[in-house]
């Protein structure tokens, strides 16, 4: 009896979580991101975790205008992320060239990667009010126009 | 005219005479190249190529010594040699066109300096390491060089390469397990640094550690070293096979007290999602939570994942905090 209380207490802790859904896409090679929320009222930081990544391949992760089929997801919050640093977009990689060292974030065993991603109204001159953005998954510039990987989550933001 | 027909002529048979074809129970692979004799100690290239290269594996050339009876060559060079594999691949050389095979009057290998202006020398031909057993491509082609100043001698260097403190051997495969703990270290006798490289893909390498980031396949991590004064530069690679990783749980038993409620781990160390089930009424379990009346056991299991890791099956002993 006490552990079925105790998973009710649970369950109602986290009722209020469901008017905001946890959103999850799936990638075609098994790969999947999910985020706790895709709907924001304001500009806000989100965690998002991926699971079941091809860790042979390198990844970027990031706040992106969607594009039309079948090209790569640009512009994207802050642009190219040179420096590693920054919530806009993140190099994540297992196997990445020298230059990557210190970079690159690598994947966690089982394909596995959580950051916090900010969300924002606009991207450069985009404004995500007007056009479709989403949290976007692409392979790095290493498999250059390999459209397979990509993943996205559409976020919607007054 | 007559001097392109002379040269195309004495060309044609150079060729031929340093070809070499498939005989009954030898070598099944074809490989024809330029002048093979007279060449510079200094240093020289071979210029050559396949006519029919193996399918079953891919190939190493290397200069060695002469081989005695079916063995192979005691002495191989470390740092003049190819491997030639139709899977490409950092530090590969396609079997397709032409390969350019140097070699020079001295080689070391192990510890081992050979003047091959006075040993005879040649190309040992052979399968890589994905067929370490197969000796059927084993082919010596000799070798020889004019006289004159070979390059200066210099002492091969010994390099030492361990996986979690065991020496791993050169061109021999080891298992290495999808994210297994691999710690690298490598040493050079001459106290050069050791560079050290993964060739595949499906491993990395990064401070000191190797990892594999596929359950099947093979990966190759290589290594080398800058000349010294007093040592020849080293090179070579330590070839894996890859197997499927060892999937885990954190928790091996429980201790807690009589009528409480337990969160237990919900994901593998790679992530698979875990269910639990109890082996006993002592314990009841929903979900990850388990609350206990009695000692019990539970047990925890998570999937395999083709060509990644295996299953998980994991025994939790609980036992009732006094």
């Amino acid at each position: 009896m006490a552990l079925r209380v105790f998973i009710a207490c649970a369950l109602a802790l986290l009722a209020p979580a469901a008017a905001h859904a946890a959103v999850t896409s799936n990638g075609s090679n098994g790969a999947s991101i999910s985020i706790a929320q895709s709907k924001f009222t304001k500009e806000a930081k989100i965690k998002v975790t991926g699971k079941g990544f091809d860790e042979t391949v390198g990844i970027y992760l990031a706040y992106c205008v969607v594009p039309k089929k079948g090209a790569a997801p640009s512009p994207c919050g802050g642009g190219v992320n040179k420096s590693g640093t920054g919530e806009a977009s993140y190099w994540i990689s297992s196997n990445p060239p020298p230059y990557g060292d210190g970079l690159a974030i690598p994947f966690a065993p089982g394909g596995r990667f959580s950051e916090v991603v900010a969300v924002t109204r606009k991207i450069g001159k985009f404004d995500c009010r007007k056009v479709k953005c989403a949290i976007t998954v692409r392979s790095d510039h290493m498999h250059e126009g390999d459209r397979s990987h990509d993943i996205y989550i559409p976020i919607s933001i007054k | 005219m007559m001097k392109i027909r002379s040269l195309i002529a004495a060309t044609a048979i150079a060729i031929s005479t340093l070809a070499f074809i498939p005989q009954a129970q030898a070598e099944t692979f074809g490989w024809a190249s330029g002048p093979t004799t007279n060449l510079d100690p200094a240093g020289a290239t071979i210029n050559g190529g396949f006519t029919k290269f193996p399918t079953k594996a891919g190939m190493y050339i290397q200069q060695c010594i002469a081989p005695v009876g079916t063995a192979r060559p005691a002495t191989c060079s470390d740092t003049l040699q190819l491997w030639v594999t139709p899977a490409g691949g950092q530090g590969t050389t396609s079997p397709t066109g032409g390969i350019a095979m140097k070699v020079a009057g001295s080689i070391t290998g192990r510890g081992v300096t050979v003047d091959c202006t006075k040993v005879q020398c040649g190309l040992f031909f052979r399968l890589d390491h994905t067929a370490p057993t197969d000796f059927s491509e084993d082919k010596f082609l000799p070798i020889s060089f004019r006289e004159g100043a070979a390059a200066p001698v210099l002492a091969a260097d010994e390099i030492t390469v361990t996986l979690n403190g065991k020496t791993l051997v050169r061109n021999v495969p080891s298992n290495l397990a999808y994210r297994a703990e691999a710690k690298i270290l490598a040493t050079a006798k001459s106290g050069a640094a050791v560079t050290l490289t993964s060739l595949t893909p499906d491993c990395s390498y990064a401070n000191g550690i190797f990892t594999a980031l596929k359950g099947v396949g093979q990966c190759a991590l290589a290594y080398s070293t800058a000349a010294t004064a007093s040592t020849a530069a080293a090179t070579g690679n330590f070839p894996f096979i890859l197997v499927p990783g060892v999937q885990k749980i954190t928790l091996k038993s429980l201790s807690i007290a009589k009528g409480k409620t337990k969160a237990l781990p919900i994901e593998s160390n790679f992530g698979e999602a875990i269910s639990y089930k109890s082996n006993s009424k002592n314990c009841r379990v929903e979900l990850n939570l388990v609350e206990v009346k009695g000692s019990c056991t539970i047990t925890a299991s998570a999937p395999a994942k083709q060509d990644m890791w295996s299953a998980l099956k994991s025994t939790i002993k609980v036992t009732i905090k006094k």
